[in-house]
């Protein structure tokens, strides 16, 4: 679990970041609404790579074709002191992704001309809203209270307009499909941190969650006729609830162990789940410079994430449990340990995971088709997952950094899929690395360098065909095309990986400090993999065509803090 | 001035860079899909009474943009059952390998083997169902489907023998017709039709279908009388011109149901984009492909007497 909390405003002046680039730019300003009383921080970023690249896209296309992508997104926080013992925060935070690939042409026939563009794409985006109280009760015991207010869209759309122009007359017809699925959250939580002693940590507390699950609906728009269609899953509410206790213990100035126990229910359509997941930590202190540890967790999770397997766009949706499929559970264990020589630091941590209840579509299950609910759509099964992960770091002196190797293997296995043999999950990464390196040669210039590497995701492509047994139709008989799937998720997409490098260099001025950064996202233009699709070239040879989204992207930007 | 000369060879790169970045923006990649040797199809229905045929063909690359699957001509091909072996001959004409000296039987248990040049000896495994006899046929009247049609109301009844069970449900409309040319000469012909099933429980529709054939296992009925009712594609037992709707129940393998299921469903999702893939059921050892078997009981009804 990852607590992430926004940056507070500063409570005693009036300050402003920002940068203006080529591919993106960003600002936040921050200061008090009333000084050490209440203050406020606003910050907004947008990338515009695709508007840049637009007519390079086009050029190489004839024009014809584009393809980008954009995100956007939008914070806010105010922070107010009550008192000495007491603290507000109201946060909000907006932001969208848009992928999206056009195309336009047009042919002539029987004295008509007909020009059409066609659209697709996929948009997702998340909206947050949290009221925070932040209370101390003694000098021993503290507590906050949270509710938040949640919006998680996702949005698959394919739009359509043709313009036939005749002999004295112009039709537009536009036609469009959407999928989408979405869920809202309200909830409230109540965290308390107890210290009785230097010995003991406490922390325990209670939350509850009210879902609102959109899981799929399918609308169709044309300006023809009378063909507006809305077809889909109807909203599932639920209640997610929890109780949890734990301890962080010094049991001896070498050992110390963390102890819990989480309590978490699911409650949705007349139905009730429980789980009890007890939780150990321990850590050992060999000597000031070696430590070693190791971790027992077991886990429960009431929301699936449901993946297409095939080659198409990554459309994963989120569905929860229900009456007829239960949450998932996994237990882990984990051990590990941390060596400090001078000034590296390496750590090493194996682990080993058990999970069940997992969901996977079925063979053939399409969701498009809502005729069927996607509860009959999907199989549950169990899943397994092992690695070893290493990280050497460097904290201190003018280059600092670290590299990272994970080696890991995840699979799962259903009774109603892979004719009930394990496979690879598709985002089973059996090596992935990444290091990261920065210098700062002066005391105004710094240059950092970024590689990743990750095995490519797992997915299923025929790679070959063959003939099908004999089928009888109108007194006659043919034999069908056979595509023929060694397994599911049999085939591996390319390798991702990926350097970046920026230079930055700066200098105060009157009014603050202005920075210059120069970049290069992706500096050997690797085309890492978006999703594929089999098709045809222009000479009509059949092709696996994989679709990327981002080339080589030099940055230049200018930073301004004040 | 001094910043900007001593970034000038920064600023060299400027270009490098937007080349660079031009030569970029073709955002596709075409994917090798690794070449294997091609594996062997075999693909063989054993029919109760009838001659065994089998055919060999080789799989192709998926990008191979042959879509003929040529037979293999030169191996050698055996069936085996209760212990005694004997060989298929190639037959140019049906470009299978096939025996006239030998008829499968129902209750046996096949081996086929055949061995292919280059290649370990690709084989399967089946037993042929015992027939599973109609028991009855019964037409329930005729059903209004919309304002402009109708269709048959139909009930297919037969006993579950005890066991695992999977059955293919057909139909077809059967009519011996003739005419008599200018000079007096009687002409016969046959106007034989397959006829769309619909089974009114919704359990045993499927997305897809086999020409109108019914695939059904026997959880809902098992070691019972099964009463199976059916709406017909278009109303046959009124016609005034008679003729005959045939049923054939053909009782089949475990292997011949998931063939045709998994098939069925990957051809009726060919080209969607947001299908899941489809895994074709298939039993050869060292290949590819299916060793089905089968066997037929067939109940007419006469059309146009009710």
């Amino acid at each position: 679990m990852i607590d992430i909390s926004m940056k507070e405003g500063n409570m005693q002046e009036f300050k402003g970041e920002g940068s203006i680039g080529l591919i993106a730019s960003k600002v936040t300003v921050e200061g008090p609404i009333k000084k050490d009383k209440t203050s406020f921080i606003l910050s907004a970023r947008r990338t515009y790579l695709d508007i840049l690249a637009r007519p390079l896209i086009k050029a190489a296309t004839e024009g014809d074709e584009n393809l980008g992508y954009y995100f956007y997104d939008l914070n806010g926080k105010v922070n107010h002191i009550v008192n000495d013992k007491n603290r507000l925060y109201l946060s909000v935070y907006s932001g969208d992704d848009k992928a999206y690939s056009k195309f336009k042409n047009f042919y002539v026939n029987d004295n008509e001309r007909t020009e059409y563009d066609e659209e697709f794409g996929l948009k997702w985006g998340n909206f947050i809203s949290a009221l925070r109280w932040n209370n101390v009760i003694n000098s021993r015991l503290f507590s906050n209270y949270t509710f938040t207010y949640s919006k998680y869209n996702f949005d698959l759309f394919s739009n359509y307009e043709e313009k036939i122009t005749g002999l004295g007359a112009t039709e537009t017809n536009t036609y469009s499909d959407r999928y989408f699925s979405g869920i809202r959250d309200w909830a409230g939580r109540a965290d308390f941190e107890f210290i009785p002693n230097p010995d003991h940590y406490f922390r325990f507390g209670t939350n509850v969650i009210f879902h609102k699950f959109s899981p799929g609906v399918y609308a169709s728009k044309s300006s023809v006729g009378d063909n507006d269609l809305q077809l889909g899953a109807e909203e599932l509410n639920s209640t997610e609830y929890a109780v949890y206790a734990e301890d962080d213990i010094n049991i001896t100035s070498r050992l110390k162990a963390n102890l819990g126990l989480h309590y978490s229910g699911f409650n949705t359509e007349g139905q009730n789940y429980n789980s009890l997941q007890p939780r150990i930590a321990a850590r050992y202190l060999v000597n000031s410079s070696t430590s070693v540890k190791a971790s027992y967790v077991t886990m429960a999770q009431f929301i699936h994430l449901l993946t297409n397997a095939g080659l198409g766009l990554p459309t994963d949706l989120w569905v929860p449990a229900t009456a007829n499929i239960g949450p998932q559970k996994a237990m882990q264990v984990a051990i590990g340990g941390v060596k400090n020589f001078k000034s590296f630091e390496l750590s090493a941590e194996a682990y080993y995971k058990t999970m069940d209840g997992l969901i996977e579509y079925k063979d053939g299950a399409t969701y498009l088709n809502l005729d069927e609910d996607w509860q009959d759509k999907v199989a549950a099964g169990e899943g397994l997952s092992y690695g070893l992960e290493l990280l050497l770091q460097k904290k201190v002196g003018k280059i600092s950094g670290w590299i990272g190797y994970t080696l890991s293997k995840t699979e799962r296995r259903f009774e109603e899929i892979n004719f009930g043999e394990w496979f690879p999950y598709k985002y089973d990464r059996r090596h992935d690395v990444s290091l990261a390196l920065a210098h700062e040669w002066k005391e105004n210039k710094d240059f950092s360098v970024v590689w990743v590497y990750g095995t490519g995701n797992a997915v299923s492509l025929p790679t070959q065909r063959y003939e099908g047994a004999s089928v009888n139709s109108n007194g006659g008989s043919w034999r069908p095309d056979i595509e023929y799937y060694e397994s599911r998720n049999n085939f591996r997409n390319r390798d991702y990986h990926r350097l970046d490098v920026s230079f930055s260099w700066w200098k105060t001025k009157k009014w603050g400090e202005r920075k210059w950064t120069l970049g290069i996202y992706n500096v050997y233009n690797r085309m890492n993999p978006f999703f594929m699709d089999i098709g045809y070239d222009k000479q009509s040879n059949k092709q696996v065509k994989q679709y990327s989204l981002f080339p080589i992207i030099p940055s230049f930007s200018y930073g301004f803090k004040f | 001035m001094n910043t900007l000369l001593s970034f000038r060879r920064y600023f060299l790169l400027i270009p490098i860079v937007g080349g660079m970045f031009m030569s970029s923006c073709e955002n596709t990649v075409d994917i090798d899909i690794p070449f294997v040797k091609p594996q062997v199809t075999l693909n063989a229905t054993l029919i109760h009474n009838t001659f065994p045929k089998v055919r060999l063909t080789y799989s192709r690359h998926i990008l191979d943009n042959n879509w003929e699957f040529e037979p293999i001509t030169t191996a050698e091909v055996k069936l085996t059952a209760d212990g005694q072996s004997f060989y298929l001959d190639y037959n140019e004409e049906s470009e299978e390998y096939i025996s006239l000296d030998y008829m499968v039987m129902e209750g046996k248990e096949y081996t086929v083997e055949a061995n292919v040049e280059g290649y370990d000896i690709i084989s399967a495994t089946e037993i042929v169902p015992n027939q599973v006899p109609i028991k009855g046929l019964v037409y329930n009247g005729k059903a209004q489907v919309d304002a402009y049609s109708t269709s048959d109301d139909i009930t297919l009844i037969f006993d579950d023998p005890i066991g695992e069970n999977h059955y293919e449900i057909s139909a077809y409309y059967y009519r011996l017709n003739s005419y008599t040319d200018q000079y007096g000469n009687e002409f016969y012909y046959s106007d034989n039709q397959p006829i769309y099933l619909e089974p009114k429980n919704p359990t045993y529709e499927s997305d897809f279908f086999s020409n109108g054939a019914v695939s059904v296992d026997d959880k809902l009925f098992e070691g019972k009388e099964a009463r199976i009712d059916f709406f017909t594609g278009g109303n046959y037992m009124e016609l005034d011109n008679g003729g005959e709707v045939h049923f054939v129940l053909k009782a089949v393998s475990p292997s011949y149901y998931y063939y045709r299921s998994t098939s069925g469903l990957q051809d009726w999702n060919e080209g969607d984009p947001f299908a899941q893939p489809v895994q074709v059921f298939s039993n050869i050892e060292n290949g590819i492909g299916v060793l089905m078997t089968g066997n037929i009981s067939s109940e007419k009804m006469e059309t146009g007497s009710n």
